[in-house]
């Protein structure tokens, strides 16, 4: 039997194959696995959960994001943390290499693949001597804004200053982050509480249009079910689940959006000549997924099999 | 289809239409001297009253060419300033020297001297009469009717010049040969396509004068 | 086993083919002489239809390829011999006298023309080949101009490096030079044309013309061809001027190591540089290693490995 037999173009990459993909996106592509806070490029650099090495082609360590709120504090206070998402790997149907928990339903069903990954939190949490002087600034605002209330109106006090921020080999995002740094005040910690967790879970593969892009195909990664394992309360409680659903989001809708890959960076360089000269010979060539099969993508044999077809229109 | 590029000259003289005299060569014009006896023959080159070369043909009874053939106005060309010409030159007794020009509008006389014995005696002065046995040969180009006459013997010869015509194989390397007496030519007329020859055998010593006396119309005229 | 597999049908190689085919053109020229003639000819040669097979051997064959020539300009240089009027051999009584003939040209009458032989030959090109696979590395693999040309045209990236897969000729069919035999007919009329130009109109024109007679006859001479100009002309361009052979060479260089049929970037581009909220992250790339090609008479089968984080 031809690779060939039911279409044009086929394409066929092996759970190895993407494992060590995926190896080399978090080598070179650091930020769409770690996120943190500001402070993690200054005084926090050190601190991280698991240690980030710089990308070879350059490019920042993590993605910046806002720090945690001081709920009820009367001037803005914000604590510093982590998310850090790593030993990522894949199984392809038949699942072979992972051992799925049993709220996932092992064995891995058809056209489907399992995923795991290890998930680290880590929390600056200031020490009680940062605390306790934080606490009197704390009762001093409130002081003030009582007694300001049987005076005449003030002058607006002047803008806390901001931590520095900045430098280092890291290329922090900028503006946004400036902005939120002159809102909320970090509370300054010199240690990171660090939890990992295991994850797993299991998804499919599927093309699909996206808005704004009416001509390409893209690949695109859908996330089925999650399951942390070892996450266990007394009494038992949601926590687990509510983890878990947190974890799901941000994976759903932060990072599997971004490894949505165009079908045409994933074959086939032989249709760039056809592509860009085929109006030499009066024809438009163009690469559309082949209907003739019953799963395209297909998912089986620890691989991922995508088929195409040539279409040839005249100019 | 196709396209020229062309390195040629054409040898303009040939359309020039001089009387051709044996008194003084010209293009279209060859003056065959015949050495009847052997030994050495001093030979001078003449144009106008200048000389051009100088040298020696030395007439064998056997053992060199019966026919050597000179362009006048090469050899000028080959001596330069000096005159003299590196020879040599041989010819079979009872062989033959051809005087002819090849270009230019130079008009050219042959002295030969025969310097046997420790004297000189001239057997050829070209400027006057052309000895019994001696040829003029002319070449004639232009269409029409010519008249060669023999100025010693006051003979007249007609001749006709006409076109080749399509359908007639034609080849212009066919002379004819005319004998002059003292009685007059032999054949009277003759009748040859243009740029043939006319060869006159002088039976008695000659000189001759050809000259075109009523050209053809031309075959292109409107 | 591979990492990677791609596999195309046949059906997408002979649509390759067809563009890569469209793309082919050979430019030549180059002049000779030959002492009493001189040759120059300028000419583009271009391909035309044919068809592809994969087969069960795993080559490559490429069948029924018209070659044709969209220009061929072949100018020939001739010495025209000494004509001249007059002349020729008087009989007299002592003998035969040769009379000298009155030159018509001085200088050298070389006369040159310029025929289109295009329309008049075409060739059948066939060839049989096997994957070649190269690791092209972009100042270093070597490069011929005409091959530069000809990736310049194709918008071919040569500043970065990349697998590619050739159809290595193993062997190539091309038929030799056969000119038809109506060239002779050109020829003459080039040839007379050209003459009638050289010579002045009038009176000089009209006698050397019926002094030559036949013009073919002359050029014949003048070439020292035996025979019909077609079977001259070929023994020409398959023999002395090597125009043959250096198609042969040409063919060989653009399937076997010009024009590739596959590309594959190395490292592989998996994921394009972007931007994100004002950061600039740069491409993900994959290194791509130990790639293969085999054929069958389905298919082209490329498979190669990803290459790991060291």
């Amino acid at each position: 039997m031809a690779f060939t037999d039911h279409s044009d173009l086929f394409a066929a990459v092996r759970e190895n194959g993407i494992n060590k993909t995926i190896g080399q996106l978090m080598l070179q592509r650091p930020s769409l696995f770690n996120y943190a806070t500001l402070l993690f490029t200054q005084a926090l650099s050190t601190q991280f959960c698991q240690p980030i090495a710089p990308p070879p082609g350059g490019g920042p360590l993590f993605t910046v994001e806002s720090q945690l709120p001081v709920l009820g504090a009367p001037q803005p206070l914000g604590l510093d943390w982590c998310l850090q998402l790593s030993n990522v790997s894949i199984d392809l149907h038949p699942g072979n290499t992972l051992t799925l928990p049993p709220e996932l339903g092992p064995p891995l069903h058809p056209q489907h693949f399992a995923l795991h990954l290890q998930a680290c939190f880590g929390l600056a949490c200031p020490d009680d001597l940062v605390v306790a002087n934080l606490a009197a600034e704390m009762e001093a605002a409130v002081a003030k804004s009582v007694l300001r209330a049987a005076e005449p109106p003030a002058p607006p006090p002047p803008t806390t200053t901001s931590p520095p921020f900045g430098g280092g080999g890291v290329q922090p995002a900028l503006a946004a982050a400036a902005e939120r740094a002159a809102d909320a005040q970090s509370v300054p910690s010199v240690n990171v509480l660090c939890s990992c967790l295991d994850v797993f879970g299991v998804g499919h593969f599927e093309w699909g249009a996206v808005a704004g892009f009416p001509k390409e195909k893209f690949l695109k990664t859908r996330l089925d079910n999650l399951e942390i394992v070892d996450l266990v309360t007394d009494p038992p409680s949601n926590l687990e689940s509510m983890l878990e659903c947190y974890l799901k989001v941000v994976l759903r809708l932060g990072v599997l959006p971004r490894l949505i890959m165009p079908m045409q960076s994933l074959v086939l360089n032989i249709t760039q000549m056809l592509q860009g000269n085929g109006t030499s010979i009066g024809q438009n060539v163009t690469l559309v997924p082949a209907t003739d099969v019953p799963d395209n993508p297909d998912v089986e044999d620890d691989q991922i099999k995508v088929f195409f077809n040539l279409k040839v229109t005249g100019v | 289809m196709s396209e020229l590029r062309q390195d040629v000259v054409i040898n303009r003289a040939l359309l020039v239409n001089p009387a051709l005299d044996s008194g003084a060569i010209a293009v279209r014009g060859t003056v065959f001297h015949v050495f009847a006896e052997s030994g050495d023959h001093d030979v001078t080159i003449l144009r106008g009253d200048r000389v051009t070369g100088r040298f020696t043909v030395t007439v064998q009874a056997e053992g060199a060419p019966p026919q050597v053939n000179l362009d006048l106005a090469g050899l000028e060309m080959d001596t330069g300033r000096s005159g003299e010409i590196t020879g040599p030159f041989a010819v079979r007794e009872g062989g033959v020297m051809g005087f002819t020009v090849g270009q230019g509008i130079g008009r050219y006389a042959v002295v030969i001297d025969h310097t046997a014995g420790g004297g000189s005696r001239t057997v050829l002065d070209s400027r006057g009469q052309l000895p019994a046995g001696d040829l003029f040969a002319v070449t004639l180009i232009n269409p029409g009717t010519y008249r060669a006459a023999n100025l010693a013997s006051q003979a007249r010869l007609q001749i006709t010049v006409a076109m080749p015509s399509r359908d007639e194989p034609y080849n212009p390397a066919r002379p004819t040969l005319v004998r002059a007496g003292d009685h007059g030519f032999d054949p009277a007329e003759a009748h040859i396509l243009a740029g043939q020859s006319i060869v006159l055998l002088a039976e008695a010593p000659a000189r001759f004068l050809v000259e075109l006396v009523e050209p053809a119309p031309p075959p292109h005229a409107p | 086993m591979a990492d990677l597999t791609i596999a195309v049908s046949e059906a997408v190689f002979a649509k390759t083919l067809e563009v890569v085919v469209a793309n082919f053109g050979l430019d030549v020229s180059g002049k000779a002489d030959y002492g009493a003639f001189t040759v120059a000819y300028d000419g583009h040669l271009f391909l035309k239809g044919g068809s592809l097979d994969l087969r069960d051997d795993g080559t490559i064959r490429l069948r029924e390829l018209d070659a044709r020539w969209d220009k061929l300009d072949f100018s020939l240089g001739v010495k025209l011999p000494k004509l001249s009027f007059g002349g020729g051999v008087v009989e007299v009584p002592l003998g035969s006298i040769l009379l000298p003939g009155a030159g018509l040209f001085s200088g050298s009458p070389t006369v040159t023309f310029t025929v289109h032989l295009a329309a008049l030959v075409k060739h059948e090109l066939s060839l049989i080949g096997s994957p070649l696979i190269q690791h092209f590395e972009p100042g270093v693999t070597p490069i011929g101009q005409h091959c530069q040309d000809l990736h310049a045209a194709l918008k071919i990236d040569d500043t970065k490096p990349q697998w590619r897969v050739f159809c290595d000729p193993q062997t190539i069919d091309f038929d030799l030079f056969d000119f038809a035999d109506t060239v002779g007919d050109l020829f003459e009329q080039a040839f007379t044309a050209a003459l009638d130009a050289t010579l002045p109109r009038g009176l000089l024109h009209d006698l050397i013309l019926a002094g030559i007679g036949s013009v073919a006859d002359l050029l014949r001479t003048l070439l020292d061809i035996p025979d019909d100009f077609s079977e001259w002309l070929s023994d020409l361009f398959n023999v002395s001027l090597g125009v043959f052979n250096l198609i042969l060479q040409f063919v060989a260089d653009f399937f076997g190591t010009c024009i590739s049929f596959y590309q594959l970037d190395d490292p592989f581009p998996m994921f394009p540089k972007t931007k994100e909220k004002t950061v600039e992250l740069p491409a993900v790339t994959v290194p791509i290693q130990n790639l293969a090609a085999s054929v069958n008479d389905v298919e082209l089968v490329v498979t190669a490995d990803i290459g790991g984080v060291l």
